[in-house]
This record gives structure tokens, C-alpha cells and sequence, in this order.
């Protein structure tokens, strides 16, 4: 290929900055009008779509052959910040996608509802906020877990200190680590005091954080590695969410992959027509006459 | 008169036809950025670029709602 006229300083970096960031690359090589379109328009088309798809549309999953993300193939191609995908898929172990895994004691906020165990559709007493300290049950059975809460509880009566054990049992549930959502699901049985008031038996559902690292990017898991039957997955769950949502953040995100592709391309090798362009600006009549 | 749905509200009370624009918009810089190195030219064809495809789009999507408008 013909070299054009554009200092591209030293392509091979320029083009594996142009990977990393979409538009560093033309920022390196002072080509700053480009790399600012570059890097708006791609950083932008790829942050819509994960907006778009509420994050959980950029993930890579290879190991089941039915769900694997050959998406992801085109998302990759944006770099940064499409790799923490590839971060979670190879780093985390097996377990941290289990559900009801808790290998050793941690404390964390939780939020939830109160309700009523002795009715079968669980009437609600009221909004409990507050700490959770949960622990595997015995050491050497982590998918058995028990959790202190402490908090206060809402009711139509006012606020109330709550005290007691959550434990999984019955309809006992605790999602897994790493998913692609802020809310980790926690529900169980629970035995606890509202206010000076003796211990009684509830229901408590609600939720505890997940951190950054445990929910940007993650996977969905289709199916789950110890999934009951009719139970459903991460996967459905997001399409249910999301709806043809899903969908579009994917197309958004892996256009913004293909993009850079063209961006790294012209880090590397400069403007496809960079010479024609060269000509026929030089075929121009100088605007100042030249004198001799 | 044809009954063209595609412009009705989808995710978000938005259609998806609207998510498409700016997706134009964005390929048509891109696209014309790898091509070009004067910025005003960049602007220039981005801006052919991007009637160019509407109006294909525009075009293709005429066809099919004739094509399927005794259905």
C-alpha cells in the first residue's frame, strides 16, 4: 500500500493505543479533529448500548456451546472498556456463579420486605434497611447459609429496630456473586424481634449490592450450572427485562466495535484515500499568486 | 393507506426506528474519517454519506410496505 503524507509517528503503537482507546491513537499522532470524532462517536454508540441493554448486553460466554457470545467477537474491538468482559469470563471461578454460595463470612447493606410467613402470599409488614452479616452455615457447606440482620423496620406504625437470623430454608434464595445486576437477590426465612416485641417467625426478601467488579460486564448464565427445572436463567431473565431493548444494545455496541476497527486501520496505515486527497489539493490554484 | 407500525412506540415509549438515526449519523463519520484526512471534507462526505443511506433506507422501506401493504 502507497504511504501517505500523514506523520503517522510509530503506526504499530499508534494502532494498539487506537484499540485500547478509541481516537488515543490519532491523539498520539496529532491528528486531533480525528481523534476526538473517533473517540466520541465510538466510545459513545458503544456506552449507548450498554446503557441501552441496562449492561448486561456486552459479556462473553464460551464454554456452552448453546450461549456462546460471538457478539462479542465485534464488541471486543473496542478495547478497554469491552475487555472486563473477557476478565470476568476467565478469572472468576465456577462458584462465583452459583447461587446460594456463600464460602466465607462477609457483611454488606441490605434492603428488603417484611411479611407475614403464616399467610401463603406472604402479606407485607414492612420495609427492613439496614446490615446483613451472612456466613456459610457450617464451614465446610457453602451452599448453606445463614445471615444476622440489623436494621429498622417501616411500618404504617412507624420505625421499629429489627433483630434476627435469616436463614435459607424452604424457599430460601441467595443469587449468585457475579451477575450483570446491582441487586443481589437474598429471601429466607426469618427469626427476629421487632422491636421489644418476641422472637416470631417472617418472611424477609430483598437485596444486597453487588459491587462494580462482581456486576459490570458479567456474564449471563444459560443455563445455570445447578439449575432447577423450569427455573430461569440469567438469560431469560434479561430478555424479559430488557425486550427488544436486548437486542438493540447489541447492535449498538458491536457497530461501535466494527467502527474502531476502521479507526485502528487508519492509525496504522492512514486515510484510505490520504495521497488522491493530497493531489488534488495540490491541483488547486494557490490562492496567492506565486512570484517569480 | 398503509399501516406502518415501525414508527410506533417501543422500549422506552421510543420506536426503534428512531435508534437507528444517530447509528447513520455516526457510520457516515466514521466511515468517511477512515476515508479522509481534512476535516472539512470529513464533515462534507460524512453529510453525503448520510442522505445516501437514509434515503436507501427510506427507499427499501417504501418497497416493503408496498409489497405488503394487500397482506
Amino acid at each position: 500500500m502507497s504511504r501517505p503524507k500523514v506523520n503517522l509517528k510509530n503506526p504499530v503503537l499508534a494502532a494498539i493505543l487506537a484499540f485500547m482507546v478509541p481516537g488515543l491513537g490519532h491523539f498520539y499522532q496529532r491528528r486531533v479533529f480525528k481523534g476526538a470524532l473517533y473517540c466520541v462517536c465510538i466510545l459513545g454508540t458503544f456506552f449507548t448500548g450498554l446503557s441501552i441493554g441496562h449492561g448486561q448486553v456486552v459479556y462473553f460466554h464460551w464454554k456452552q456451546p448453546d450461549n456462546r457470545t460471538y457478539a462479542y467477537l465485534c464488541q471486543v474491538w473496542v478495547g478497554l472498556p469491552a475487555l472486563p468482559a473477557l476478565a470476568q469470563a476467565k478469572l472468576r471461578s465456577k462458584e462465583a456463579f452459583d447461587p446460594n454460595y456463600v464460602p466465607r463470612r462477609f457483611t454488606s447493606h441490605f434492603e428488603g420486605t417484611l411479611s407475614d410467613s403464616s399467610f401463603p402470599d406472604g402479606k407485607a409488614i414492612g420495609k427492613v434497611a439496614g446490615t446483613i452479616e451472612l456466613k456459610p452455615k457450617q464451614p465446610d457447606s457453602p451452599k448453606y447459609w445463614q445471615g444476622i440482620v440489623k436494621g429498622i423496620v417501616t411500618t404504617a406504625e412507624g420505625t421499629q429496630k429489627i433483630e434476627g437470623e435469616l436463614e435459607r430454608s424452604g424457599p430460601g434464595w441467595l443469587e449468585s456473586e457475579v451477575a450483570p445486576w446491582y441487586e443481589r437477590r437474598i429471601a429466607g426465612q426469618f427469626v427476629g424481634r421487632v422491636a421489644d416485641e418476641p422472637a416470631e417467625n417472617f418472611k424477609l426478601d430483598g437485596y444486597i449490592p453487588r459491587s462494580l467488579w462482581n456486576s459490570f460486564e458479567a456474564p449471563l448464565q444459560d443455563p445455570r450450572s445447578n439449575e432447577i427445572a423450569g427455573d430461569p436463567s440469567d438469560l431469560d431473565r434479561a430478555h424479559k427485562e430488557l425486550g427488544s431493548r436486548f437486542e438493540l444494545g447489541v447492535v449498538y455496541t458491536m457497530i461501535a466495535g466494527l467502527l474502531n476497527i476502521l479507526a485502528i486501520y487508519d492509525a496504522l496505515e492512514g486515510p484510505a484515500y490520504g495521497e488522491e486527497e493530497e493531489e488534488i489539493e495540490n491541483s488547486k490554484p494557490p490562492l496567492i499568486p506565486q512570484t517569480t | 393507506m398503509w399501516h406502518i407500525d415501525l414508527l410506533a412506540a417501543g422500549p422506552g415509549g421510543l420506536s426503534r426506528v428512531w435508534f437507528l438515526f444517530p447509528l447513520i449519523v455516526i457510520i457516515s463519520l466514521v466511515y468517511s474519517a477512515s476515508r479522509y484526512e481534512v476535516s472539512e471534507r470529513i464533515v462534507l462526505r460524512a453529510g453525503r454519506l448520510c442522505v445516501q443511506i437514509t434515503g436507501f433506507m427510506a427507499a427499501v422501506l417504501g418497497l416493503l410496505a408496498w409489497l405488503s401493504s394487500g397482506l
